[in-house]
């Protein structure tokens, strides 16, 4: 098993079998993340393919001062911002999050009722209705399994808010699953 | 055993730390809420749902072809800058031997200067077309 400064060293020195690698370990880091900030899915695959090519452009400036995932994953997290800015404007990365609650008053459709049948599909889908911060924060804690000061250091949020959102977030869906069975 | 009994902030951390494997010694943690917490935590984490896009062929692919096409500029580059060099070296060699030969040169290139920029033009526009519609096409 080769370390990732050997990786790095093979890639800059133009080994593309070696960055093979670095994205085969890092695709499901980068797509759950990318997945939950750009939700449509043709979409987060573009946005998925132009964090691997940044990578690749930028591996050179990369110095070991932090982990390799956290560096690969705030790469991921600044593409994948700038792309929804992009498209749909500043007014959507502005959501507000005191009314984060107003996302699951709304009746759910016949596809959710469906969903229900899974457990964690229908988490998941609870997931989706979050707002960004919010599922940024989750993805990057239970799927990508990163401290919450590893978080701030890839989003720039303050780590006490990181924990408040990550809360907050849990607490909405515990009480939205409270109703899961009902 | 004693039964928990503190914040939901602290409820949320044990059952995470429980799920680890790292229970908290001394007490049970029972209730709806702590079930619900550990139902939804072992669903955040079910590899079933993850998005995972394979992207992995579509990657090596653009970068392969950038660095073709990076290759391929630099070989041009390299080319280029050559000839240059072999003009000017001709040019200078011809101003050592025979200094009118440089102005008969010039005034040859200044009779048909419309001839000469149109073929650059020519070639400049089939590289163009090339680059643009062809290599697309292709």
């Amino acid at each position: 098993m080769q370390t990732d400064t050997e990786l790095i060293s093979r890639i800059i020195s133009g080994d593309l079998y070696a960055f093979r690698l670095l994205v085969r370990q890092h695709e499901r880091l980068v797509s759950a993340m990318v997945g939950r900030i750009v939700q449509e899915t043709t979409e987060a695959e573009d946005v998925c393919q132009n964090v691997f090519i940044r990578i690749h452009q930028k591996l050179h400036t990369f110095r070991g001062q932090s982990k390799l995932s956290t560096w690969i994953a705030r790469i991921a997290y600044s593409t994948a911002i700038n792309h929804v800015k992009s498209t749909a404007g500043r007014k959507a990365l502005s959501e507000d999050l005191f009314e984060a609650e107003s996302y699951f008053v709304a009746d759910e459709d016949p596809e959710a009722a469906l969903i229900k049948k899974d457990t964690a599909a229908y988490v998941q889908r609870m997931i989706a209705k979050l707002p960004r911060a919010y599922r940024t924060v989750l993805t990057l804690y239970h799927i990508s399994e990163l401290s919450c000061r590893e978080i701030e250091e890839i989003t720039g949020m303050p780590e006490g808010t990181v924990k408040n959102y990550l809360f907050r977030a849990r607490k909405l869906l515990k009480d939205k699953l409270k109703h899961y069975d009902r | 055993m004693k039964k928990w009994n503190g914040t939901e902030e602290e409820l949320q951390r044990l059952i995470e730390q429980e799920l680890k494997g790292t229970p908290v010694k001394g007490y049970t943690i029972t209730g709806e809420d702590a079930a619900l917490y550990r139902t939804l935590f072992k669903a955040m984490a079910d590899p079933r749902v993850i998005t995972s896009f394979a992207i992995e062929e579509t990657v090596i692919h653009t970068i392969a072809k950038k660095q073709d096409n990076w290759d391929r500029f630099y070989i041009i580059l390299l080319g280029t800058i050559y000839c240059g060099i072999a003009l000017l070296t001709g040019i200078v060699a011809l101003m050592i031997v025979n200094a009118s030969l440089i102005e008969q040169l010039i005034t040859i290139l200044e009779d048909h200067k419309l001839i000469i920029i149109s073929f650059l033009l020519l070639i400049l526009c089939n590289r163009v077309f090339d680059h643009f519609f062809v290599k697309k096409l292709a």
